[in-house]
């Protein structure tokens, strides 16, 4: 160990004309092992106000869990959980442990009754997990909250999939009870020969399949897919795309037009910002590449946009900009709270394409997650108006509203398990690191006679096959 | 960190002693809004990049140029001088009568009108100004009966509704342009003009502003024109002597990329002002044809030389733009706002408003994307105005589209719908305008520099009070 510091510090010393100041060979290292030159955004021990800021995020998840079920509530007090919402609390569980919030019985315990959880679930139309759960009695809700399956998100379940990947590589003791959660559903409807993904919903007691995923979080479910073996070619593919301009940056929008298709295309933060710290804007089967490294370098130009343009806003107009998707406590509950959407730049739009224009936020989670990713004066003013948005018996605010500078107090597991995550990365870097151990469900897929059937990925094909996916994904090279 | 990691590292610390100084931190460049504009009172010149079309009329131009003319012949209302707006209905607006003008007074100068005929058309007209009754004793209603030259409401009712200062814009251009080419008329027309009131129609900064009213109501007075319009507007009150300062400027626009061109669009917000910010051809054809994107009082300046730099320039993307979209999706694109045969009767259809490219919508912002169309005086204006292969084809697709007993058809369904069955004064007075283009070039030609009636009121302090004439507010 001692020679490679050497070494390093050699390197070091030609590079101190560049501003880097080495006081001692010790804090010099540290330095300059946690530069920008090894790590995007920030790095290094979190402070001890990171550390209260993560503990306070943690303590959302301590009030919403249930014994019972093993889930936690999407939102604060109110018992439903989606898939989305069961891997914010995996990847909460993850970083308490990681961040030594809580001891390895109490992780222990937490994640097996999920896994247990997820092991037990009923399944919409015995196929895939349903779009809602009941977080008190396991059962499957639809959007009233009565007991009824409805149908899946494709979107949820992909980032679901990639938290549970995480898990199993940083908890590979825990990874054959993730595998054989996963080896339940059945992945025929969820994801086509091309590679799309597809939600389905019950309409008149039959599935009814649509193609789900607009540019953003279309990429990140993909990425789920493809951690699983799954080749979700087109749902990564940045296409179709259009170039808008807010000033004078280019920023990628899904060319895809709602007023055709009924399906809105916002651009938010949120997705990229997961991209980054989960994935460093990697490709998924990147094992090497440094975090200063981004493999999958459309994506990254992507997410530079994003927040590029939310700076630029600052400068421009001097109004803090930090938007993704929130909650609120009153109507209309649910925004999309965009950098672009529906034709206008900084437009506010609920589900239904209703304008909403007070209630955009300086949002807790994108901010956090800007910072941590970018590291810039900016992200750092951003801090200044975001870091005491939090009860410390509850969790974090949604935000802070970009029209009168009061809080959103409605508390969601999203932003909670973002500042973990967030904090988290800080603290490791990259959060999804594969490995080549050898897993339960790859043994499964790779055996003809093992094989789950139900269009799980078939890694006993033929080797042609194999090569032809290398060279589509190759392309983001 | 992992020894396998840390390896890495080191490579990695060896390689990077060459590339010194990097920053991780991308500093933010000033951010472009595409072109930079010129001042309009800077003395800047600028070449056309493309010239229009020049030179005789062929057999077949002039035979167009009759084909229009017979939408006038037919709609012409003898006791009141006013034309139709719609073939058949008896309605009219200032603008539609501004488009009819310049039909007539191109086919007097192409010869297919002797100046008789053009007397007995325009001295009723002329009557017909010194007469009508004005919105509140200010200018001109939006809209006039065309039998009886009654104000009206848009059902065609006895009342009134407000004006459209951009409708008064380009009719005041057209005035000008008659005044200039035909002496004979100044008088009149100075007469009629003095009528007016401009005290809110243009306001002390030179913003142009439309009024609205109904019969018991006070009117409401509300800033009118989007770039392009805007500016196209302005420019017949500046004609006038008018200051026209905050609206012949561009400001403010933002630009949009459409297949790589910068194309600039009113940036005043439709949600919440309802003005819709349409990026159309028409304003800066007709901007280009009558006045060749000059500044207004520019009496000098060939006709390659535009002394409105920003606005040739803008024109040109806009041309450039229709075209990219033909090369790379083999539609065929002219795109004005235009009429339909049926409901909504009227659309804006874009090359971009209200957040989208390719933007088609009723007043009320409607999508109604079937009634995509060539319109027909859009693709004449650019062909006279650009001379390139593409202008030839749109040509090509709309020069035989007209029923002979009525004149040229609105335009062609970019869905291959057919024909927008209806014929209008706008339509075929833009048409004619065109032919008389290529004849001619530039449309204002001014005259000798006489000191008419219109002179002189406005530059004695003794008469024409009251009514905010240039240089008396």
């Amino acid at each position: 160990m001692f020679t490679w510091k050497a070494l390093i510090v050699t390197a070091l010393f030609s590079l101190t004309g560049c501003g880097v100041v080495v006081r001692t060979i010790d804090s010099g290292i540290t330095k300059f092992t946690h530069s920008g030159l090894f790590h995007q955004g920030q790095y290094g021990e979190l402070s001890e106000q990171e550390l209260n800021w993560a503990k306070i995020a943690w303590k959302y998840f301590e009030n919403n869990s249930h014994v019972e079920t093993g889930l936690a509530n999407s939102i604060d007090g109110y018992p439903s959980a989606t898939m989305t919402s069961i891997a914010d609390y995996l990847a909460a569980l993850v970083a308490a442990r990681q961040l030594d919030l809580i001891d390895k019985k109490e992780f222990d315990h937490r994640l097996s009754s999920l896994l247990h959880f997820l092991n037990r679930m009923p399944l919409f139309m015995g196929r895939l997990p349903n779009k809602i759960y009941d977080t008190k009695t396991g059962k499957m809700l639809d959007y009233k909250g009565k007991n009824q399956e409805i149908g899946w998100s494709a979107i949820d379940i992909g980032r679901l999939l990639i938290w549970l990947r995480i898990v199993s590589q940083q908890f590979p003791e825990f990874h054959e009870y993730v595998d054989k959660a996963i080896l339940r559903w059945n992945f025929c409807d969820v994801i086509d020969q091309e590679g799309s993904l597809y939600t389905g919903t019950l309409v008149d007691k039959e599935i009814s399949l649509h193609q789900e995923g607009r540019l953003g979080y279309e990429e990140y479910a993909a990425m789920g897919f493809r951690a699983w073996g799954f080749s979700p070619i087109k749902a990564e593919s940045l296409n179709p795309l259009e170039v808008i301009t807010i000033y004078g940056e280019d920023v990628y929008h899904d060319a895809r037009d709602h007023r055709d298709d009924n399906v809105l295309s916002p651009i938010m933060t949120l997705p990229y910002s997961f991209m980054g710290m989960e994935f460093n804007w990697d490709r998924v089967d990147d094992m090497h590449s440094l975090d200063s490294k981004h493999t999958n370098t459309l994506l990254n130009q992507a997410a530079w946009q994003v927040y590029k343009v939310q700076e630029l806003r600052y400068q421009n107009e001097k109004i803090y900009t930090a938007r993704t998707e929130h909650i609120l406590n009153s109507e209309p509950y649910f925004l999309y709270d965009s950098i672009f959407a529906n034709g206008y730049a900084w437009n506010t739009i609920s589900d239904t394409s209703k304008r909403y224009k007070n209630k955009a936020l300086v949002s807790v989670k994108a901010a956090f997650s800007m910072h941590i990713l970018w590291n810039t004066d900016y992200t750092y003013k951003l801090m200044l108006i975001i870091e005491e948005l939090y009860d410390a018996k509850r969790g974090w605010f949604e935000g802070r509203y970009e029209s009168s500078g009061g809080y959103e107090e409605a508390i969601s597991s999203s932003t909670n398990a973002t500042v973990l995550e967030a904090l988290l990365y800080k603290q490791v870097g990259k959060l999804f690191r594969p490995n080549k151990e050898l897993t339960h469900s790859e043994i499964r897929m790779d055996n003809v006679f093992k094989h789950p059937g139900k269009c799980f990925p078939a890694l006993y094909k033929p080797k042609k096959e194999t090569k032809m996916e290398t060279t589509v994904t190759a392309k983001f090279d | 960190m992992s020894v396998n990691k840390l390896k890495i590292l080191v490579t990695f610390a060896v390689l990077i002693l060459f590339s010194a100084c990097q920053s991780t931190n991308k500093s933010s460049n000033n951010p472009s809004y595409g072109e930079k504009i010129i001042e309009q009172s800077s003395p800047y010149f600028t070449k056309g990049e493309q010239p229009g079309r020049q030179g005789k009329l062929s057999e077949k131009e002039m035979n167009m140029a009759k084909v229009a003319w017979r939408y006038f012949e037919n709609n012409f209302h003898p006791k009141t001088g006013l034309v139709n707006a719609v073939n058949n209905y008896p309605s009219t607006t200032l603008w539609d009568t501004a488009s009819y003008l310049g039909g007539m007074v191109a086919v007097r100068e192409l010869g297919i009108i002797d100046k008789r005929t053009f007397d007995t058309r325009f001295i009723p007209l002329l009557k017909t100004l010194n007469n009508m009754e004005l919105y509140r004793n200010e200018v001109p209603n939006k809209v006039y009966h065309a039998k009886t030259a009654k104000k009206v409401d848009y059902t065609n009712k006895p009342g009134e509704i407000g004006y459209s200062a951009l409708d008064i814009g380009r009719f005041l251009i057209w005035m000008k342009i008659i005044k200039e080419r035909y002496g004979e008329y100044a008088d009149a027309i100075d007469t009629a003009l003095l009528r007016w009131n401009y005290c809110h129609v243009v306001n002390e900064h030179g913003v142009l502003y439309g009024a609205h009213g109904k019969k018991g109501k006070a009117t409401t007075y509300v800033q009118e024109g989007r770039l392009g319009y805007e500016e196209y507007a302005a420019k017949g009150f500046a004609l006038w002597g008018f200051n026209t300062e905050r609206a012949s400027k561009p400001e403010p626009y933002e630009i949009i990329k459409l297949f790589g061109h910068q194309i600039p669009y009113d940036s005043r917000d439709p949600r919440s002002l309802k003005a819709h910010n349409y990026v159309v051809a028409e304003s800066y054809v007709l901007d280009g044809i009558e006045l060749n994107w000059d500044l207004p009082l520019d009496r000098k300046s060939n006709n390659s030389t535009h002394t409105v730099p920003w606005m040739a320039e803008f024109a040109q993307r806009i041309y450039k733009v229709q075209e990219a979209r033909y090369i790379h999706t083999g539609i065929l694109t002219a795109r004005t706002e235009h009429q339909l045969a049926t409901s909504p009767y009227f659309v804006y259809d874009t090359i971009y408003t209200d957040g989208y490219a390719w933007n088609t919508i009723t007043e009320s912002g409607k999508y109604v994307p079937k009634y995509s169309a060539i319109a027909l005086k859009g693709a004449i204006g650019m062909w006279g105005l650009w001379d390139t292969p593409y202008t030839d084809l749109l040509f090509d697709a709309v020069s035989d589209l007209y029923d002979e007993n009525k004149g040229f058809y609105e335009g062609r369904f970019e869905n291959g719908t057919g024909l927008i069955n209806t014929f209008t004064a706008n339509n075929n007075g833009i048409i004619l305008e065109t032919l008389l283009y290529k004849e001619q070039g530039k449309l204002l030609n001014f005259g000798q520099n006489r000191n008419s009636k219109w002179d002189n009121i406005v530059g004695s302090d003794f008469v024409g009070l009251n009514k905010c004439l240039p240089g008396k507010r």
